[in-house]
């Protein structure tokens, strides 16, 4: 737990000295308006499925200082890995809180918090001793471009903090991931 | 100070390229990972493989069931002991105990071997017992084993005019460690990784796993995931079930449902799956386990007698 903890810890405290060494200015337009954005998101665990699903993010000057963004994923392998096969079916919804560096820039690279809920369906009651849901808390990093035309990629890689081990935590969920996303802007 | 960078930059690559072995400390006298201690099978092999010691079978000893037990990565023979055990106490059946390619010798063969090599045994043995004219050929097979022994029946390595029965025990498809799904990156840092054994498990399993051993594994065990979930539907008349602990530290239960969600028997019925109240990786085998409960050996003893009336 002690470590769970340092970590989020410490990866927050980088992410936000990154951002004061960096020197950043509020000056983009991002940084002025609220502005949400509405995404897909691909994810692949490092040796296992494909967890696809939607994701969002909202940016507010008025939230949090204008510090971090707020973010959420709705993921399932049923729209990932377990589209055409006997995968087993997983489903995992985060919240999120991002942290991007070179806010005026185009690309920028960014820190990621997530916790949350996974799940998965065995498909039986003769797996019920088995854990089928667990906590999620990973956290994430990547580079984010933004396009014309109000689109935004997002590419980045995370590292599960709670994962599965066989005796405790859900199997399904794996230490390693990388990402994929790509949101248009709504307002 | 541009050459001091390149001179440190030379150095650095040169350290990084020195090609230094790093080896674990292999105690010859204790560990199977040495030269000294072999599993017994390769001495003795007509005391575990049915084809060596009857290489001559009767027509009584035909008309027999034969179990053809297949152990774990870095096991031996070992793990079937028991099974052996009761069968020969039971007299109903015959049982071939067969040791994987690769193993039960030392560090540098379980290095050197692929999991093609691990199986190669498997397929030998059950050919050699169909070809003396055993006509009920089964296998019971536990973690690795079981991969094995299912990548060998749906790629038709093996002719499956006599086989009928196949048992898994604690079968890995998902590993509990998620690290080895990292192997490839970590392995070659790592070398290779020691584990802890019970007293009385030195000599029957190989303490020390190279990183190569344990790409291997990651290849067999994603290769046969993957296959499964795209579904398997077994040859003939094979019938399959599987029992899996519900906490197993070494073989996720979720390859349990992965099992059963997947493989088919050849009419479309659903592979019959047990997830047992047990802590044990291969709940089966006891025998060298520092303690056991009451309720292991009756876990234990309860799938050997369903695995007897079921030959």
């Amino acid at each position: 737990m002690k470590l769970i903890l340092s970590s989020i810890i410490i990866f927050f405290i980088t992410a936000i000295s990154f951002g004061q060494v960096e020197g950043l200015a509020v000056t983009s337009d991002s940084a002025h308006y609220s502005s949400f954005e509405l995404g897909v998101r691909c994810k692949k665990f490092v040796g296992f499925y494909w967890e696809n699903g939607i994701s969002g993010e909202l940016h507010s000057p008025k939230g949090l200082k204008n510090k971090l963004s707020l973010g959420f994923n709705i993921a399932s392998s049923k729209v990932g890995s377990g589209i055409t096969g006997y995968e087993i079916p997983t489903f995992a919804a985060e919240v999120s809180l991002i942290k991007y560096l070179r806010d005026s820039k185009k690309l920028k690279p960014l820190f990621r918090l997530n916790v949350g809920y996974a799940y998965a369906n065995y498909g039986s009651d003769k797996f019920s001793s088995i854990p089928n849901s667990a906590t999620l808390l990973s956290l994430e990093t990547g580079i984010s471009y933004s396009l014309p035309c109000s689109l935004r990629l997002v590419a980045g890689g995370g590292y599960n903090i709670i994962n599965g081990n066989g005796v405790k935590g859900l199997g399904t969920v794996y230490p390693f991931y990388g990402q994929f996303s790509i949101f248009y802007k709504l307002k | 100070m541009k050459n001091i960078f390149c001179v440190v930059l030379l150095l650095g690559l040169f350290i990084s390229c020195k090609k230094e072995e790093k080896l674990p400390t292999i105690d010859n006298a204790v560990d199977l990972d040495g030269t000294l201690i072999n599993d017994s099978s390769l001495v003795f092999p007509e005391r575990f493989l049915l084809s060596s010691a009857i290489p001559s079978p009767t027509a009584a000893d035909l008309s027999k069931p034969v179990l053809i037990g297949v152990h774990g990565f870095t096991a031996t023979t070992f793990e079937w002991i028991e099974m052996r055990d009761y069968a020969k106490k039971e007299g109903t059946f015959l049982t071939s105990l067969v040791l994987l390619g690769g193993h039960g010798r030392d560090y540098a063969d379980f290095k050197a071997a692929t999991w093609a090599n691990w199986q190669q045994p498997i397929i030998d043995e059950y050919t050699k017992l169909r070809a003396l004219g055993y006509t009920n050929i089964n296998f019971i097979a536990s973690s690795t084993g079981c991969p094995l022994v299912l990548e060998a029946i749906y790629s038709a390595k093996l002719e499956m005019d006599v086989l009928n029965d196949v048992f898994f025990i604690d079968p890995i498809l998902v590993p509990a460690n998620k690290t080895l799904s990292i192997i490839k990156v970590v392995g070659p840092l790592l070398k290779f990784s020691a584990t802890t054994m019970e007293a009385g498990e030195n000599g029957f399993w190989y303490k020390y796993r190279p990183y190569e051993a344990l790409d291997q594994l990651n290849t067999l065990v994603k290769k046969v995931r993957k296959k499964v979930e795209h579904g398997v539907v077994l040859p003939g008349k094979v019938h399959l079930t599987v029992y899996k602990s519900n906490q197993d530290g070494s073989a996720d239960p979720i390859s349990a449902s992965i099992l059963y969600k997947g493989v088919k028997h050849n009419d479309g019925s659903e592979i019959d799956v047990s997830v047992e109240k047990s802590n044990l990786h291969v709940f089966t085998r006891l025998k060298g386990r520092n303690t056991i409960t009451d309720a292991d050996v009756q876990l234990q003893q309860k799938v050997f007698l369903t695995i007897k009336n079921a030959l």
